[in-house]
């Protein structure tokens, strides 16, 4: 009973050390009033356009396959777009590195000269991966993408600005590159899926195979502006090869419904569906383990998703989220 | 307002602390804990007229950003930035920050626990539930609440004895 009260006054004065401001109510109701409406306005939305699919009729329908980006566009050139950063190396020897902390510092404030804080006191760090700067009472949070040595151009900024969520893997290479500083236009596409709108997800290889970069595109919402998500990274091959299971542990949803996952798995899985049971279904291939989910649920209850991985050999994983 | 949001926006003021502190000790993270009790409160407004508010909608939300919050933790394709280094030197006998120097041992300590383990001993011995509650949390048998607390709770004890040792000449 003694070791339940020492250890439970710890804990007390762990929590007390809490340095973030407090949640605001109202801003989570208007935030919980939004998520709402979206989900019934998709809903609606879902409903016309289904309404017009129909009215359209069967010619049209190879075209609905269109949520699966244009492999074709993929490989544009748009090096002139980039300029060099002081001290960084180009293209990918830039990037997917470990790098000291004084040296993530640099660029951080190269990269983001508004913010006058230094990132979280850290043993490593990564280029081409998210860290965090410092945060006290009072301050907003701010993340910094550790740049690469590519600086992309405004007309480059602007036009990912425009096209926050790209259905070309042109435009997702090229909106990746945005968010890294590292030029990826040149890379190779190995999985992509997109949500129109939504939420857009692509894994692609460095033309000399030495690298790869998962990136996760999401639109704006009331709360956050555009943005590539904070799970993106570029990291050096060979990449670790998760389970299914370990694959969709991973937390690859918000409470919109967005889903989105990249990455790699075993190779025996050739294709996945998730599905909310009696709502939408989606289904990307796996092409030698490579896989990119870009999915909006429509029915976001949390209850009833499944996650269904197919083997070669026609077996299953099973994961119900 | 109507009532159901005024409600909410009430519930929300009264909860949040406590979850997104609840949250950190089961994640390790500020940034995160505070992530998965907004994304969690956000999905409580969707259900909010559903959860029997005359039952305990905090039961409700405390489900949901603990096994959340485990699920932060999940990440393989995450290279996380640590959320408590160790200082270097060790802060001595009298040093006003030894009580720092403390929450960082016992930071440590929690952190080494599985994720399981550490939501046990956080619902257990933080939150004060007891172990069916605690079971009905994680959705695991009460037999594993009561082995993992106890595991949790002696390396937890054992961490804090070691740091009073050390920081506290008898």
């Amino acid at each position: 009973m003694d070791d339940d009260r020492v250890v439970g006054a710890e804990l007390e004065r762990l929590a007390a050390t809490d340095p973030l401001d407090p949640i605001d109510p109202h801003a989570m109701l208007t935030r919980g009033r939004r998520s709402r409406r979206t989900r019934r306005l998709v809903g609606a939305g879902g409903g016309v356009a289904a309404v017009a699919v129909v009215a359209i009729g069967a010619t049209l329908l190879p075209n609905l396959n269109a949520t699966t980006p244009d492999a074709d566009a993929a490989g544009t050139d748009l090096s002139s777009e980039f300029s060099a950063v002081p001290g960084v190396q180009r293209g990918e020897a830039g990037t997917g590195v470990q790098i000291t902390y004084a040296e993530a510092n640099r660029r951080c404030a190269l990269r983001y000269p508004e913010v006058k804080r230094p990132l979280r006191p850290a043993a490593k760090a990564w280029a081409g991966a998210i860290n965090l700067f410092q945060l006290q009472r009072g301050d907003s949070k701010a993340d910094c993408m550790v740049p690469g040595g590519d600086k992309p151009s405004a007309a480059l900024v602007a036009a990912a600005q425009r096209d926050p969520v790209p259905t070309t893997q042109a435009g997702q290479l090229r909106n990746c590159s945005v968010g890294f500083w590292t030029d990826l236009t040149k890379w190779r596409v190995l999985a992509s899926d997109v949500a129109p709108g939504s939420v857009s997800s692509v894994v692609a290889m460095s033309p000399s195979g030495k690298s790869v970069v998962e990136c996760v595109l999401m639109a704006a919402t009331q709360f956050e502006p555009a943005r590539m998500f904070q799970n993106s990274q570029i990291v050096r091959t060979p990449v670790q090869q998760h389970t299914f299971q370990a694959a969709f542990k991973m937390n690859t949803s918000n409470e919109d419904g967005f889903h989105y996952a990249v990455g790699r798995m075993s190779p025996d899985i050739v294709r996945i569906t998730i599905e909310q049971a009696g709502h939408g279904k989606h289904e990307i291939k796996v092409k030698d383990g490579w896989y990119a989910l870009a999915w909006l649920n429509e029915h976001p209850s949390g209850l009833g998703l499944q996650i269904i991985g197919y083997h070669k050999d026609g077996s299953t994983d099973v994961r119900v989220a | 307002m109507v009532d159901r949001d005024q409600e909410y926006v009430e519930f929300v003021a009264a909860a949040s602390a406590s979850l997104r502190r609840t949250a950190f000790l089961v994640c390790g993270d500020w940034h995160r804990a505070d992530d998965v009790v907004q994304d969690a409160l956000c999905k409580l407004y969707r259900s909010w007229p559903k959860v029997d508010r005359g039952g305990n909608p905090l039961a409700y939300a405390r489900r949901t950003v603990v096994n959340a919050a485990l699920d932060s933790g999940r990440r393989p394709w995450r290279r996380e930035v640590p959320t408590a280094e160790l200082p270097a030197d060790r802060v001595s006998y009298g040093d006003p920050a030894v009580g720092h120097a403390e929450r960082d041992e016992v930071l440590t300590a929690l952190a080494t626990l599985a994720p399981r383990q550490r939501a046990c001993v956080v619902l257990r011995y933080y939150e004060d539930l007891s172990i069916e509650q605690t079971a009905q949390i994680l959705g695991c048998s009460e037999g594993t609440v009561k082995s993992q607390a106890a595991r949790g709770l002696d390396t937890l004890r054992t961490a804090i004895d070691q740091t009073r040792r050390i920081g506290r000449p008898a």
